[in-house]
């Protein structure tokens, strides 16, 4: 075998279509309308910078100047307890949303248009709707006389109701269904950009479907995975309503635990430090994040 | 011929013969492809040529397994493979846009061929590097495809299709994305890699021009059935209907009828002799068939003659166009050679077109 091709283009060290793109960003300048947007960042300024300032400042002055507060959480087997239990929620609840998420995005990236929008639509009806709502609708669901229950008594699977209430598994059932359109969402909007001829190009070259799947589609589909965890484990980590209502006093979480000190205990200082340490990890999981991944691809659903 | 291909290479390895046998596709109620039987021989350079719609995609597909077909047979080196699915049929497949996996560097794409068919891990470098040597990629092997020009990916997929040595390598329309420059010199390096590896090639385009510089023979195909298929001489130069006529090249078609040996054009007052008896509606003559000759000449016995008007001439370097109006409004294209110096055709001349009897081509 002698054969060869010939090289004529130039070797390319050319950008790539991501790097031009952020290019032509930057050459945009600032003209007078860019003004109109003063407004909104005066209105973050004064809701949103200043009242952090204020709650980060207060973490360490109040009741006194120093670090106890955070000494406190760190110590304290109460406050120990609810921060790991925060972290096992939210890491079950991430890994419950990823194992459901996955299969129904690629059904929608494989469905006809029709089913693709009746897809879409049960996955977005429920994010229109009040959590507060969604949350009872599980309470009555989920009690011992609640629906699931009931079912299973009488159609003889269990003799008397399995507690579901006012249990972790309640909670995470409660608040995989609240991260469900955050996971969804940005895997399909990764898989959707992938090409279909990749798979049949795998299968060509002898690979099986099952194989082509693995080796291609999924490594592809990661950054649209990624994207479902992080905004997922990020969310679970702050959920307050949901864990109130529908989880019991031994599973407290960080949220339920601020806004007991805020309004029952009025350790403003302390709620102050939890807070931050919510926030801090929140900064750390994202820097993480955008150190493997181009986050703002991952947010607009670009691959 | 083995399926499983090791890192030993059999010399027997020519290509192997496709037989399709009437293969039927619809979708909805669409016929994409009407009950379509293609022969092509081992080791041969076949096209499919045709217009978007035609059908020639689908029946690529339908080869390399890609599709199902609704009804008939498709036999590869003899064997039935109509039920055995894409990844069992060990050919090499190009695609339009390349498909090179953008997760992957140029090696791995080469390699996954190689590690899907259990080629020891030993020989994959070695098999890589000469397949990547072949289109003279060697040193790009470690960068993803992200990083290489259109030109550049597509020789990684030829690579890819090529490495694992299959008896029949598909390609649709695998030139389509590239400029006009770089399309020419793929089309003879693709010519040459057929000639050096002798196996079967199954390529698909729109591009009458390429078909004809790239192919032993052509199949051309409209509305999901094979209109022709022969050299591309054969479908240049004797075109079987009109279809065919206009497709491939510029072609001249008067209308009119056969009569005793005569092609009677009513448009253009006109009457020309034919070589052979035939009976057609139409008279085709190819542009550089065609001689201009200013003012009303006689023509000379053995030629055919028109009257026109000229519109326009377009000095092409090595050749001229010219652009005439008969007198029932047929316009027609004479490509000549470029007089030295003013030859009397120029834009509202009056100019008589001729062509000798046997250069007429009468089409259904």
């Amino acid at each position: 075998m002698t054969a060869t091709l010939t090289p004529t283009e130039a070797a390319p060290s050319g950008p790539t279509e991501g790097r031009r793109d952020g290019a032509l960003r930057g050459r945009l300048t600032f003209d007078r309308w860019g003004l109109l947007a003063l407004p909104l960042l005066v209105f973050l300024l004064v809701v949103f910078i200043a009242p952090l300032a204020f709650l980060i400042a207060s973490s360490v002055t109040d009741p006194t100047l120093g670090l106890d507060n955070y000494r406190k959480i760190f110590t304290e087997s109460v406050y120990l307890r609810v921060l790991v239990n925060t972290f096992t929620v939210a890491l079950t609840v991430t890994a419950v949303t990823l194992a459901l998420a996955y299969p129904y995005a690629y059904l929608m990236t494989i469905a006809t248009p029709r089913w693709r929008a009746l897809l879409t639509l049960i996955i977005l009806v429920p994010f229109w709707t009040s959590i507060l709502v969604r949350s009872f609708a599980l309470v009555l669901l989920l009690r011992d006389t609640g629906v699931l229950n009931s079912i299973a008594m009488s159609a003889g699977a269990i003799d008397e109701p399995v507690p579901l209430l006012r249990t972790m598994t309640g909670v995470v059932f409660g608040m995989v269904q609240i991260a469900l359109p955050f996971a969804v969402l940005p895997m399909y909007a990764t898989m959707r950009t992938i090409d279909r001829r990749l798979l049949d190009a795998a299968q060509g070259m002898g690979d099986r479907p099952s194989g082509a799947f693995w080796r291609v589609f999924v490594p592809l589909s990661m950054p649209g995975v990624a994207a479902g965890l992080i905004l997922t484990f990020i969310q679970a980590l702050g959920y307050y309503i949901t864990p109130a209502l529908l989880g019991g006093p031994k599973n407290t979480m960080i949220g339920e635990l601020i806004v007991q000190q805020v309004s029952t205990v009025l350790q403003f200082g302390f709620a102050a430090a939890l807070a931050v340490i919510l926030l801090g990890t929140t900064f750390v999981l994202l820097a993480i994040t955008s150190k493997f991944m181009n986050l703002e691809r991952m947010l607009m659903g670009r691959s | 011929m083995s399926q499983n291909t090791t890192d030993s290479r059999p010399d027997d390895q020519a290509g192997a013969s496709i037989n399709v046998e009437k293969v039927r596709k619809q979708y909805g109620a669409t016929t994409v492809l009407d009950d379509v039987s293609l022969d092509i021989r081992a080791g041969e350079f076949i096209t499919l040529l045709g217009a978007s719609g035609s059908g020639k995609s689908t029946l690529l597909n339908i080869i390399a397994g890609f599709t199902k077909a609704d009804g008939g047979r498709v036999h590869i080196g003899g064997r039935d493979l109509t039920k055995v699915p894409a990844h069992r049929r060990g050919l090499g497949m190009v695609f339009q846009h390349y498909a090179l996996f953008p997760h992957m560097t140029v090696f791995d794409n080469v390699a996954y061929g190689l590690r899907r068919h259990g080629t020891a891990k030993s020989a994959i470098s070695g098999l890589v590097a000469e397949a990547l040597e072949m289109v003279e990629l060697g040193h790009l092997a470690k960068r993803k495809p992200s990083e290489l020009s259109g030109g550049q990916q597509q020789r990684v997929a030829l690579a890819r299709a090529i490495v694992f040595r299959p008896p029949v390598l598909l390609m649709d329309e695998p030139l389509g994305a590239l400029d006009k420059l770089l399309r020419e010199q793929l089309q003879l390096e693709i010519r040459r890699l057929h000639q050096d590896m002798g196996i079967t090639f199954v390529f698909v385009t729109h591009d009458q021009e390429e078909a004809l510089t790239m192919s032993d023979r052509i199949a051309l195909l409209q509305s999901g059935n094979i209109v022709q298929i022969g050299s591309p001489s054969d479908l240049y130069e004797r075109p079987n209907c009109r279809y065919a006529a206009e497709f491939i090249g510029v072609s001249n078609i008067f209308s009119g009828e056969c009569r005793d040996g005569v092609f009677d054009d009513r448009i253009n007052g006109a009457q020309y002799r034919l070589g052979s008896a035939a009976s057609g509606q139409a008279l085709m003559v190819r542009p550089e068939r065609l001689a201009v000759r200013p003012g009303i000449a006689l023509s000379e016995p053995e030629d055919n003659a028109v009257e026109a008007v000229v519109e326009d001439c377009v000095y092409l370097g090595s050749f001229r166009t010219v652009h005439a109006r008969t007198s029932g409004g047929d316009l027609v294209v004479a490509r000549t050679d470029v007089p030295r110096g003013e030859d009397g055709v120029h834009p509202g001349a009056k100019v008589t077109l001729t062509w000798k009897i046997e250069d007429g081509r009468v089409l259904a």
